[in-house]
């Protein structure tokens, strides 16, 4: 409900302090709701699939009828991209998720409550973060196997990292201001002041960080993808797309072109869009999330 | 006289000083020693002192912001020093309190209608419609009208702010209305305003009513009592009528000449402190004010003077102790040549 | 707090985080769906064999009994044998170190160099046509994946035929120094894209904010060359903010390099992490965790000595 409330009010916000959007903003919305749109509805209406090999029609480069050209196994590569595509995002919009439901909890309750609680989860996550990003995820596919579940849970394990961070730092400095200390004094319960004051506070930055961390997201998965650690074949993802296309690099361009001009939009409009979020509601939150 | 609606008895606080790196040492400061005052209600107990006296502490202390080291508070007959859980959550709703910093104490980014209706959601005293009603009546009673329900703090100035504030406090009825420092965030002409309306509502309400400020004007305007506050003990406890025109303690007389709006009477001395006052860590034998009093006696150093009451009226001070109260015998400051 | 006591409380610091990755690392292990003695016996093996194998992995005792087992092998240098080749996993970890330490150390040099240089050329002219397509080939290349532009790179290469530079494989510094260079600088550059753009937007960050400072505008009013004034004043100050970008990046790196490895056949680290990813040998991704872990906590407590070395106010207190 408040959730809404903060998306709302942040669209609401943007056209306000800027009369006009600024077009950068603009063009980034346009492409996420444009690859949105193409890696559900857009697949589903077009007119090739995925997994179909016509080998009659292998290594086709970009055409009417192909507008991506074809792979080694005659499959269209628009197709591929897209189902890919909607993999890689649907596993990085997931694993936020993920990320945002523990990293916040744990966050809220290591900032406002301090002492040992925050002790223990701080260290533990500085120890999540020695480990680099990218050791990680691989380290866990490794251990929890080679499907679209473990690429979440490795995922949302690393992101959760950085959403704890942004959480425990909006609650330390919410927790010290005066209307906190009045609504203790009127009573509130710990669960109380967590949830209305901090929490309310802390929807804005970690808007912000998530629309981040879905951006990386999509680059660690094809990332894992391309190691074989990521979705299996004959299920397309980004990453396998490429690995395939290295093979024939030379003779076939487009395989190694095309998805990661996919990525390059994705990742651009999710980081723009990032930024223009960030001036409008206001909070000097920063940082990558990258993997 | 109705029975006292919140009884503090000898409540007492320390804190650790703050001294290096590691904060620990044995020096700690005595925040607040042994302070004991009653609340009626339909009246109003005015605590003043200077910064670092510990008249806020004190005030959190009442409010069971803070836990005392030592000393009780009772509510309506009810202890509640120890109080946790529901019981302290009903004392709070029985007693609010009003900050002094009407720009931090209101969340900015909640309109003025869930801000005052907060006390009314964590009490689950009224939801909707009702408690949006509730909330309506409550800014009506601080002069504020229906339309600023939806705006926000921001929109308004320090000392409607102010009001909201007060609105809030009284969302639950209280009894009691503790405020610490509610005008002093304020220009002066706000000040006024803001006190006439707690002024009123005290008389419509019968709230019992605790004010804090370092300003005696402040105090002595709304308070039917003062309690003279001087590091951490009070010194002086009295009628707001008698402190001002007969102050006996040498501080309460410094505190009087030097607020702008209190002249002092002819046949009295002045009393002009040079200095701050000093933030003790080590509160040695004796009077606290010895070190500053210009009036002081080789006693002061040495013992603690004892708390003698002449009627409605007590200090702390060896000046007055020989005078044991005598049937309609008030005590006088001496005439002594004037101080620095 | 002085110098020395702030370097104590680090290195004092390091010990509790380094037990906490290997433990880590050693729940890794728990999180294996099935039994991994099975799973590495494959599910024709006999009862009796998986079972001798649990006990000679101590998979039957309680779980802080292993953890110890495991830690104080660890310690003494024996990080178990691989699940997949059976070979010590410490050796195989020393054996391929060269590999990731030369290829990173190529990589920091390509990225320190390409993103001081810009950022400076950035920095000293904020706001010119200079700065906004450096910037904006920054944000470009943070936005696509490091490896996909090191594929466009090869691809490059092999289609247009320009440099005669070996696309794959390493080659031991003993055997040739000059093949060693030459083979690394593909995969180096792969590798440098992101920390160079990262170094070079916080160098362009402390540039700016140092050319604003009155004491540079003097030195400039009196008459001191600019590439003076940039490199000798500037150049110092901002290096203090640049050097824990460099930290920060450094530890991405490691992560990177087990793509870059494993596209340049490069045998080093990070290229094992993969290798027994795709194998599930966990023994291996533990053993590797633990070490990358030391490496980064080394890393980032050198970076600290360096940067309380550059800060002339930190070091004065």
């Amino acid at each position: 409900m408040a959730f809404a409330e903060t998306w709302a009010r942040a669209f609401r916000r943007i056209p306000k302090r800027e009369p006009r959007m600024r077009p950068k903003t603009a063009i980034a919305i346009g492409a996420i709701i444009l690859v949105a749109f193409s890696v559900t509805i857009g697949a589903w209406l077009y007119p090739h699939d995925p997994n179909v090999q016509v080998l009659e029609d292998r290594y086709l480069g970009p055409s009417l009828d192909h507008p991506f050209g074809t792979d080694r196994l005659g499959r269209d590569l628009l197709a591929r991209v897209l189902a890919g595509g909607r993999v890689s995002l649907l596993a990085s919009v997931l694993s936020v998720i993920l990320a945002l439901l523990g990293g916040t909890a744990l966050g809220l309750l290591a900032g406002y409550l301090r002492g040992a609680i925050d002790g223990i989860f701080s260290r533990l996550f500085d120890a999540l973060q020695v480990i680099p990003g990218l050791v990680l995820l691989i380290a866990l596919a490794g251990v929890l196997g080679r499907d679209f579940t473990s690429v979440i849970l490795g995922l949302g394990i690393l992101y959760s990292i950085k959403i704890f961070r942004v959480t425990r730092a909006v609650t330390a400095s919410i927790r010290t201001e005066v209307y906190v200390d009045a609504s203790v004094a009127m009573g509130g319960s710990r669960a109380h002041v967590m949830g209305r004051h901090i929490l309310a506070g802390a929807l804005s930055p970690l808007l912000v960080q998530a629309t981040i961390l879905v951006g990386w997201g999509v680059v660690a998965e094809t990332g894992l993808s391309y190691l074989g650690l990521g979705v299996q074949p004959p299920n397309a993802s980004l990453g396998s797309i490429l690995a395939e296309g290295t093979v024939s690099m030379t003779q076939s361009p487009w395989l190694i072109i095309f998805p990661g001009l996919f990525i390059a939009v994705v990742t651009l409009s999710l980081f723009t869009l990032s930024d223009a979020l960030r001036g409008a509601l206001g909070r000097p939150i920063g940082g990558t999330g990258e993997a | 006289m109705n029975a006292p609606l919140l009884r503090v008895d000898g409540l007492s606080k320390t804190f650790a000083a703050r001294n290096g790196l590691f904060g620990r040492s044995a020096n700690r400061v005595h925040a607040v020693r042994q302070a004991s005052f009653e609340l009626s209600a339909g009246r109003t107990v005015g605590l003043v002192g200077e910064s670092g006296s510990g008249k806020s502490t004190l005030a959190r202390l009442v409010h069971r912001q803070l836990d005392a080291d030592s000393g009780s508070v009772a509510f309506d007959g009810i202890d509640v020093t120890k109080a946790q859980g529901s019981l302290l959550k009903r004392f709070r709703k029985e007693v609010a309190f009003v900050f002094q910093d009407p720009y931090a104490s209101l969340n900015p980014s909640w309109p003025v209608g869930r801000i005052v209706g907060e006390p009314l959601a964590i009490h689950g005293l009224a939801s909707g419609a009702a408690r949006e009603q509730i909330v309506e009546r409550h800014l009506g009673e601080v002069g504020l009208d229906p339309s600023a329900l939806d705006r926000r703090p921001s929109q308004f100035s320090g000392g409607q702010r102010q009001r909201i504030a007060i609105a809030r406090a009284l969302a639950t009825e209280p009894r009691v209305l503790i405020c610490d420092e509610p005008v002093s965030a304020l220009d002066v002409s706000t000040r006024a305003q803001v006190l006439s309306i707690l002024a009123e509502l005290q008389e419509s309400l019968s709230l019992a009513i605790l004010l804090i400020s370092h300003d005696l004007a402040v105090v002595q305007a709304m308070s039917d009592d003062v309690a003279v506050m001087y590091l951490g003990e009070i010194v002086e406890y009295g009628p707001a009528a008698t402190i001002v025109t007969k102050p006996l303690h040498p501080y309460t007389v410094a505190l009087v000449d030097a607020s702008p709006d209190i002249r002092a009477p002819k046949d009295r001395s002045r009393i002009v402190l040079g200095t701050d006052a000093p933030t003790q860590t080590k509160v040695g034998p004796g009077c606290p004010f010895a070190s500053r009093c210009p009036l002081v006696m080789d006693r002061c150093h040495e013992v603690r003077p004892p708390m003698v009451s002449f009627g409605g009226h007590r200090v702390a001070c060896h000046l007055h102790e020989t005078h044991m109260p005598k049937a309609g015998l008030t005590p006088v400051m001496p005439v002594v040549k004037a101080g620095p | 707090m002085r110098s020395s006591q702030l370097v104590i409380s680090r290195i004092a610091w390091m010990i509790p985080m380094l037990f906490l990755v290997s433990v880590i690392a050693f729940l890794l292990i728990e999180m294996v769906p099935g039994d991994p003695a099975r799973n590495s016996l494959g599910p024709d093996a006999s009862d009796e064999a998986v079972e001798a194998l649990r006990e000679q992995w101590h998979l039957n005792e309680p779980l802080p009994v292993r953890y110890g087992i495991w830690a104080l092998g660890a310690i003494q240098g024996d990080f178990g044998v691989s699940m997949s080749t059976r070979e010590p996993v410490l050796e195989t970890i020393f054996h391929r170190l060269p590999v990731t330490l030369s290829l990173a150390l190529a990589a920091m040099v390509i990225a320190v160099t390409l993103g001081v240089v810009g950022g400076m050329l950035a920095g000293a002219r904020i706001g010119s046509k200079v700065d906004r397509a450096l910037n904006s080939l920054a944000g470009l290349v943070l936005s696509v994946p490091d490896f996909w532009v090191g594929l466009l790179i090869i691809a490059l290469i092999l289609q247009t035929k320009i440099l005669p530079i070996p696309l794959q494989g390493y080659v031991p510094f003993e055997r040739s120094p000059s093949e060693w260079l030459v083979h690394l600088i593909l995969p180096g550059v792969t590798l440098a894209l992101h920390p160079a753009a990262e170094i070079f937007r916080q160098t362009r960050a402390s540039v700016s904010d140092v050319t604003g400072l009155d004491f540079v505008r003097t030195l400039k009013a009196s008459g001191v060359s600019r590439s003076h004034t940039l490199f000798a004043h500037i150049g110092k100050n901002s290096m203090v903010a640049v050097l824990a970008v460099l930290g920060l990046q450094l530890g991405l790196l490691l992560g990177h390099t087990a793509i870059v490895e494993m596209m340049f056949g490069m045998n080093g680290i990070g290229s094992l992490v993969a290798e027994a990813a795709l194998n599930a040998d966990v023994v291996t991704i533990q053993g590797c965790v633990v070490v990358i872990a030391v490496f980064v906590l080394t890393m980032n407590l050198v970076i600290d000595v360096l940067y309380l070395y550059l800060n002339p106010r930190l070091r004065a207190k």
